[in-house]
């Protein structure tokens, strides 16, 4: 089991050049449940997610990294062996 | 309800037409074990007891306000505008003795009507602003509901009133929508029978109002927000449509709705292209085509 580093996820929004809300909505596209301002909390690391919705965030970023050209650097569930708390 | 992985305006009109129907048997409907995002929705429709909706109802972070707060977008009008109505079809459907419900805003300088359930009510808030007088200009202006139990009794609004009756309307209740103490409009409930707004029809309204305050409350924080080109109403579109390609998928691969979602990531991740590019492709595809290959482990049950 290994752990998603508090605050990658928000790193990788500031990498990917997408605000708070950006990500949001591109996250909330992908069928997304969290609100708003949970998502910022999960993105910092102050909340987990669930597997399926670190993967909605992980994908999100993705899809942005994508179209700058670039690979699928954020890691998703089962590429960090999912240690997501199911009841989040 | 654990399995329903999306549910509309459509769904929702469903649930309450089979509840209408049990409790005109004695029966009552109960919905079990219900996604985070589907209490939401239920609490925001105003239909979490209408329903009987197992489970603690959630707080005010409801659906839409997510939508247009949480995300913190400039709220244009069209999404102002559909979140309202949206607002006012629910009313109409939960309260049951109401015959339309409408919702006025100041624009451009005056008071117009921004959602309506349909023409009548529409006609019956123009009446008001035609003469200058009617329960809905005085709750947007007054900050205070004012409720008509029988217009055929009714003293105040002397131009008004004989215009209502004229088109059928028997009772009338308006709500104000309310930021901190000052009024931003009303909601407007309509009623053919008198005395129908019954007491716990005022406290229906007094809830959709507070939604629509809401709404009107977020449009008006995150008017100065950061600037966001993508439009809200794509995310809807592509979510809507992601949502059918994992039903399809669940459907036809007979997968759980997270191992559809993530058999999606993984197609997107392989061909490079994006999981709303993946959805249209699997809705596009003809039954019986199955050229995406599905992970055995991901199948229900752990079977074909």
């Amino acid at each position: 089991m290994s752990t998603t580093p508090p605050g990658s996820l928000d790193a990788a929004r500031q990498d990917a050049g997408l605000s708070q809300s950006e990500l949001w909505i591109r996250y909330f596209a992908l069928g997304g449940m969290i609100p708003a301002l949970e998502l910022e909390a999960v993105c910092h690391g102050a909340m987990v997610a669930t597997d399926p919705e670190h993967d909605r965030i992980a994908h999100a970023l993705n899809e942005r990294f994508a179209e700058l050209g670039g690979d699928h650097p954020v890691p998703y569930s089962e590429d960090s062996g999912g240690n997501h708390d199911p009841a989040t | 309800m654990a399995s329903v992985s999306f549910c509309d305006a459509g769904g929702l009109g469903i649930l309450v037409e089979a509840s209408n129907d049990l409790r005109a048997l004695g029966g009552r409907l109960s919905v079990r074990s219900a996604s985070a995002y589907q209490r939401k929705l239920f609490s925001l429709t105003g239909l979490y007891y209408v329903l009987q909706v197992e489970g603690p109802e959630p707080g005010r972070e409801l659906l839409i306000a997510d939508l247009v707060a949480a995300a913190r977008l400039p709220v244009t009008r069209g999404v102002l505008d559909a979140a309202l109505k949206l607002v006012v079809v629910m009313a109409h459907a939960v309260m049951e003795s109401a015959d339309g419900v409408s919702i006025t805003l100041p624009r451009d300088g005056r008071l117009r009507t921004v959602a309506a359930s349909n023409d009548v009510v529409l006609q019956m808030d123009h009446d008001q602003y035609d003469t200058g007088q009617g329960p809905c200009l005085d709750a947007a202006h007054h900050g205070q509901s004012f409720t008509s139990r029988s217009l055929d009794t009714e003293r105040r609004w002397s131009e008004f009133v004989p215009r209502a009756r004229a088109r059928g309307i028997a009772s009338i209740m308006s709500i104000p929508l309310m930021q901190a103490s000052t009024p931003l409009g009303a909601l407007n409930v309509y009623s053919r029978a008198p005395d129908a707004l019954a007491a716990h029809e005022h406290d229906w309204a007094v809830q959709f109002a507070a939604e629509a305050s809401n709404v009107l409350i977020a449009a008006v924080t995150t008017a100065t927000a950061d600037t966001v080109t993508t439009d809200i109403s794509d995310a809807l579109e592509a979510r809507e449509t992601i949502a059918l390609a994992q039903g399809i998928l669940m459907a036809r691969r007979h997968l759980r709705p997270d191992a559809a979602h993530r058999h999606l990531i993984d197609i997107s991740r392989r061909t490079s292209k994006t999981v709303l590019a993946v959805s249209q492709r699997i809705i596009e595809q003809p039954v019986g085509d199955s050229t995406d290959a599905t992970p055995m482990r991901d199948r229900m049950g752990g079977s074909a």
